[in-house]
Parts: C-alpha cells; sequence; structure tokens
C-alpha cells in the first residue's frame, strides 16, 4: 500500500562539525497512511517539532528520505520545497502566528498573497470558510480583538485555506485551556471527517489519549521509543 | 482589497498632472521665449547691461560680473564676507 | 496577478502604521521640494541669464589702480579704436546710489539719445536734461510713478530734482529693478565726473571670435586695464546659479543631510515586530523572494510618491508662487529684490537626477534591515 507519508532511516543535525554540533533526530522511520490522524508524543525536547517541520517540507534531513504521497521531497530545492508545502500541508502553530493587528480575513488568506489565485476566488474562499468556522460575521474584526477560541479558529482556517490535504498541528493545545482543548480536537474531528490527514506533535494527555488518534509515535531523545495504531 | 489600485491610480494621477505640468510649461517656454525674451534683449543691447538686477546690497553683489576679485574685501584685506548675498556667489572666475 | 497583491499586502502593510508613514512622506515630501526648487530656481535663472546677457557688450575695458576698478581716461577710448577689428568703442558712465531715505542702493545709467522704442518701458527714456527713467523696485520703493519727481542728493550734497518720463515693466525687473536712467549730461554732473574720464569703456569689435585676442592687445597695450568679455559675464552667472556654490549648496547640503538621517534611521534594523511578522509570512508560504517583493513596494510606494509630490510642490512654488520660500533665502540684505516671474525651463537631466537621488536609495534601506529576517528558514520561524 502507498503510504501518504514514509520517512526512511531519517536523522538531522544542526551546526554539523562544530562545537555546539546537536543531533535532533536519528534513524527515523515512519508511515502515515492517507485520512490517519497520528500523534507525535513525547516530552520537550524530543525531537517532535523537528519532525514535523521536515515531513511538513520547511527544512530537509541531514539524512535519509522523505516520501510525501509518494514523492522525495529530502532533496528538493527550496523553491520546489516551498511549492509542494504550499501545496499539501497546512499548518496549526503552537502560537497560532496570527497578525495582531491586521483582520481576521486577511490572516486566513496570508498563504494565498504569493500565488497566482486571482483576488476575487481569494476573497470567495475565505468567506466560505470562515461561514463554515461560524466565523462569518468577524471578518474585518482585528485579531487582538478576538477571544482565545476565535483565535483558534481563525489559525485553523488560515491552515485549510489552500485545501491541504495535510494538516500539521505543533502543540496546538499548549496556550488553551481545557475547554478550548476539546473544542479544537471536535475541529480536528470534523476535519479529518473531510478526509483530510492529520498529524499531531503535543505533550499534552488530553490529545494523546484522544479516541480520535489512529497512530501513536512515542519519541525521546530524538528517537522512536514506540509505535501503536 | 482596492489598496493596490488606489494607489496606481493616484500615482497615474501624480505623473499626468507633472506631465501636463511640463507641457505647459514647455508651451510657456515657447511663447515667452517669443513675445518676452526678445523685447528683453532689446534691452540689453540697448542699456548695455552687463548684470542682473538681483542683489543690490554691495557693489560686487549687483555687478559680479564687473566686479574684481578684491572688492569683496575692500574694506581689509582678510575682512570676512558681511554681505549674505556674497556667500550666494560664486567667486569671479579666470579665464 | 501575484505582483498586484503583493503590492496589496505591501500597501496594506503601510497603512496599518499610517501615522508614521505619512510623517515619513511629510518629510521626505518637503526634503525632496527644497533640493527640486533649489534645482528648478537656479536652472531657470541662469538660462534666462545667458539668453539676456547674449546681448551684454561684446568686450568692456576697466581700468585698475592697486587693484581696484578705477575711471577710466576717456581718451582711451581713441586709441582702443584704432585697434585692427575693433568696430567701436563707447565710454559708458555709471555708478551706485545709496538712498538714505529708504536704505536703498540704486543703480544709475546714462543712456546716448537716439534710442529705438523699448517695449519693456511704460513711457520713454530722458530726452533732456532734468528727465529719467526708473525700474519698477525704484518707483514701489519711493511710491512715484511717470510724471512725479524723482528726489536724489548729488556727490556736493545738493538734491536733484528729476522728472520721471518712464517705469520700466514688472516683466523687467531682473534687469531694472534698481536702474534709474538719467541723460549722460546729467549724470556726469550728478556723480561729480572729471571732465576726461568714464566708468569704463563698452568695445564692440567687427568679428566676435576675435574678442579674446582683442582683449589680450589691450591689456599688453595697457597693462593697467581689465578687459571682461561677454563670455566672461555669461561664465559668470553661470557659476551664480550654480547649485554646487555658495548659499544654495547649504541648503542643498541641509535637505540632503535630512534625507540621509532618514534613511540612515531605516537602515540601522528592523523592529521586534517586523521580524515576528516577516517569519509569519515564510512559516505560512512566502518565500524569499516574495518578502524582498513585499518591502520594495513598500519603499517604492512611500519614496515614489513624495517624489511625485515634491517636485509637483517645487514646480508650483517656484514657478506659480516665484519661489517665495526661497526667497529671503537667497536675498540677503538687499532692500530692492525683484519678484520672481521665471520661465519654466527644466532640465531633464536634473529631475532624472533627483529621482535616482531618492528613490532607490530609499528602496534599498527598506530592503537591507529586511534581508536578513527573510533568508530565515520557515522552520526557525515556525518555532517562533
Amino acid at each position: 500500500m502507498e503510504f501518504l507519508i514514509r520517512t526512511e532511516n531519517v536523522g538531522k543535525i544542526y551546526n554539523a562539525r562544530r562545537p555546539d554540533e546537536f543531533r535532533a533526530l536519528e534513524d527515523i522511520s515512519l508511515r502515515v497512511e492517507k485520512g490517519e490522524v497520528a500523534v507525535l508524543k513525547g516530552p520537550s525536547g524530543s525531537g517532535k517539532t523537528t519532525l514535523l517541520s521536515l515531513i511538513g517540507c520547511m527544512a530537509r534531513p541531514t539524512s535519509g528520505n522523505i516520501f510525501v504521497a509518494g514523492k522525495n521531497v529530502s532533496k528538493l530545492s527550496e523553491r520546489f520545497l516551498t511549492r509542494t508545502r504550499q501545496r499539501t500541508f497546512g499548518f496549526i502553530f503552537q502560537q497560532f502566528n496570527l497578525l495582531r493587528d491586521v483582520s481576521v480575513l486577511e490572516n486566513i488568506l496570508l498563504p494565498l498573497y504569493p500565488q497566482q489565485v486571482r483576488i476575487s476566488e481569494m476573497l470567495e474562499r475565505g468567506r466560505n470558510l470562515l461561514a463554515r468556522l461560524d466565523m462569518e460575521n468577524k471578518q474585518q474584526m482585528k485579531i487582538s480583538k478576538l477571544s482565545g477560541g476565535e483565535q483558534q479558529r481563525v489559525a485553523i482556517a488560515r491552515a485549510l485555506i489552500n485545501d491541504p490535504e495535510i494538516i500539521i498541528a505543533d502543540e496546538p493545545t499548549a496556550h488553551l485551556d481545557r475547554k478550548l482543548s476539546v473544542d479544537l480536537l471536535d475541529i480536528l474531528a470534523e476535519i479529518n471527517r473531510m478526509g483530510k490527514t492529520i498529524i499531531i506533535a503535543t505533550h499534552d494527555p488530553l490529545v494523546f489519549d484522544h479516541p480520535l488518534m489512529t497512530r501513536t509515535i512515542a519519541m525521546r531523545d530524538g528517537r522512536i521509543e514506540e509505535e501503536s495504531e | 482589497m482596492i489598496k493596490h489600485r488606489i494607489f496606481i491610480g493616484f500615482t497615474l494621477l501624480e505623473v499626468c498632472v507633472l506631465g501636463l505640468l511640463l507641457l505647459v510649461g514647455q508651451a510657456q517656454v515657447s511663447d515667452r521665449s517669443a513675445q518676452e525674451l526678445p523685447a528683453l534683449r532689446t534691452l540689453v543691447g540697448a542699456l548695455q547691461l552687463t548684470d542682473l538686477s538681483l542683489w543690490t546690497e554691495a557693489r560686487y553683489t549687483r555687478h559680479p560680473s564687473q566686479t574684481d576679485l578684491f572688492t569683496p574685501f575692500q574694506d581689509f584685506p582678510s575682512a570676512l564676507e558681511h554681505f549674505p548675498a556674497g556667500s550666494i556667489l560664486a567667486p569671479a572666475r579666470r579665464q | 496577478m501575484r505582483h498586484l497583491k503583493i503590492l496589496e499586502y505591501a500597501l496594506s502593510s503601510l497603512w496599518r502604521r499610517k501615522y508614521k508613514n505619512i510623517a515619513i512622506i511629510l518629510v521626505y515630501t518637503f526634503t525632496i521640494a527644497v533640493l527640486a526648487s533649489i534645482l528648478f530656481l537656479t536652472h531657470s535663472l541662469k538660462t534666462e541669464a545667458s539668453y539676456l546677457l547674449d546681448e551684454a557688450p561684446e568686450l568692456i575695458v576697466q581700468k585698475l589702480a592697486a587693484g581696484r576698478h578705477d575711471l577710466i581716461p576717456i581718451d582711451y577710448a581713441a586709441q582702443i579704436s584704432k585697434l585692427p577689428g575693433v568696430a567701436e568703442v563707447r565710454p559708458r558712465f555709471w555708478g551706485y546710489y545709496y538712498d538714505a531715505l529708504t536704505e536703498a542702493n540704486y543703480t544709475l545709467l546714462e543712456v546716448s539719445s537716439g534710442q529705438p522704442r523699448l517695449d519693456m518701458l511704460q513711457g520713454r527714456l530722458p530726452s533732456a536734461p532734468g528727465e529719467c527713467a526708473i525700474g519698477a523696485g525704484v518707483a514701489e520703493v519711493r511710491r512715484i510713478g511717470t510724471g512725479d519727481d524723482l528726489i536724489l542728493i548729488d556727490s556736493s550734497n545738493i538734491g536733484v530734482s528729476l522728472e520721471v518720463t518712464g517705469v520700466f515693466s514688472s516683466k523687467s525687473d531682473l534687469l531694472t529693478n534698481d536702474l534709474v536712467i538719467l541723460g549722460r549730461e546729467d549724470l556726469i554732473a550728478f556723480f561729480g565726473y572729471p571732465a576726461d574720464l568714464a566708468a569704463d569703456l563698452a568695445v564692440r569689435v567687427n568679428n566676435p571670435r576675435e574678442v579674446n585676442t582683442i582683449a589680450a592687445k589691450i591689456k599688453r597695450q595697457w597693462p593697467n586695464s581689465r578687459p571682461i568679455s561677454r563670455s566672461e559675464i555669461l561664465r559668470t552667472y553661470d557659476a551664480v546659479f550654480n547649485w554646487r556654490s555658495g548659499m544654495m549648496l547649504s541648503v542643498f547640503a541641509a535637505a540632503l543631510v535630512a534625507f540621509c538621517i532618514l534613511a540612515w534611521d531605516k537602515a540601522t534594523g528592523i523592529s521586534v515586530e517586523e521580524k515576528r511578522e516577516i517569519g509569519i509570512l515564510k512559516a505560512v508560504g512566502w518565500e524569499t523572494s516574495n518578502i524582498l517583493e513585499l518591502k520594495f513596494w513598500e519603499g517604492t510606494a512611500l519614496s515614489l510618491t513624495s517624489l511625485l509630490l515634491g517636485l509637483l510642490a517645487a514646480y508650483v512654488h517656484v514657478f506659480f508662487l516665484g519661489a517665495t520660500l526661497l526667497t529671503p533665502v537667497i536675498k540677503g540684505w538687499s532692500v530692492l529684490f525683484p519678484p520672481f516671474h521665471l520661465i519654466p525651463f527644466i532640465d531633464p537631466y536634473q529631475v532624472l537626477v533627483i529621482g535616482f537621488l531618492t528613490v532607490p536609495p530609499y528602496v534599498v534601506s527598506t530592503l537591507v534591515p529586511s534581508w536578513k529576517a527573510a533568508i530565515t528558514d520557515p522552520e526557525t520561524a515556525m518555532r517562533g
């Protein structure tokens, strides 16, 4: 079976051959199927964020190969890496990374500016997403005026604007209270029902123990400790 | 999302107004060159003028083309320039 | 399409910090307007001077004594006229008059009879003793017109009354503002010129190309003389209105320094907020080239707008308002200073130079500090 994401002996070294050389990842081999919700769990410093950034085509591995939808992305140039990232992945960041003085709609449309998409189509996509997330009447509001839960939904909408196949979420509940965390997981479940594959990095038990998770990968010190489905 | 249209429109407007002013200026140059300049040149020839009537503070500012190099120091060889227009004028050129 | 969208984002970004950016545009526009005003003013005056003074006497011969301008014996004229190539030599009588009443300086000039009608004179030139024609500046400061009397104190401290027969049109202010034209006899009597002396001699030559040769001959034959050719007169005004000299340069330099401070302030770093914004853009899929394009549009939008507004303001200031803001700087202590009705001679090269000096440096000073943040890899940006 062709897995959507496959890594073979992936390693990542920062500051190679320097006094502050650091091995973030070593010999990572994993697979994620289409439609799965995979969770990378482990303590802080275990390499979860690094692995996410490699899978998400934000950086290249030092060793090994990464295949996304059958294509080897480990050797791509920055331009093609960016294109693959834009088309295939949507990101939900730990601190949402929203622009505070910018409106909701503009934040959601950020990924589309440098792409060849007409302005009218951009606006249509943005408004449709906001409607689905029940935020249509807040489209002109500045982020700084929104509640935590509303900001969360804006971050998710931005991740979905390109209609990507894979959603990557890095510690999505790190700054949320329990109720908002549960809300987030409900939204992720709905996104999964839309057919999207989701990969989450977290050390929050609320997340990795949730029934939504179809594959759990435990990491420690840059290695995979355990994998279960 | 119309800011870019407003900006481009406004910039084009500025360019057009500037272009228009320059064109009108050109027309004025032709007009006034044809009407005023000949009469003024006749005046210069008739009165045998050598300088423009700009700075009337001192002799060397009123007739800079007729001034020798010493006139600005008329009071004393190392006297400092005290006429403001003297600092606008470059010293007389030698051939 | 992508470029227009990035431009749109750049404009939104500028608008988000609207007060700061409006202030930058205002300061920048003012700086450019000052620079351009000086360039327009000096170029226009220089061009007009070169047209007008092309009719100045071909050669003026002065006499020097102890290095200073002295009155010249009139019989030099007869001797100079014998030189080959000399067509005519005319002694000139003129001088300066300080009017204690108005604290203004006038230039008194004599004119021979039989002059053609002058379009720039309302009235006529003096044709009999006791008459004068005056410039518009003199008329204004003394509050007199044609038919009135101008009273001046001559060299013997006696009041002389002259009837004004004509006033020069204000269109000729640049040439005639402070002039008082008298008949030759009146002027000689007024200044107490010795019988055989004149102020200088005006020489007309047969072949204009021989002017310098004739000037050299005159200098050789009369070592205490100082010949001044028309080309020297024109070169003087070339230098006077050169923006690279004197006070013009000071004003110009001040404006340039103001601009450099502005550019330096921009170039020495971007704020934490801007760095964060660039990081987020990279994290959501913007490439380095997109970020640099964004900064390019930000810099261009501000500097191009300032350039165009500055040029417009300078044009209106110099050619519609007569450079009123620069006049106090240029005028000095002159009581009589002609109002400017400048002909809009513009040197397109100067306009281009202003453009090159103002837009690219500002764009570069916007791009450079953003460079480091723009080339950060998205992984680092993702970590926040």
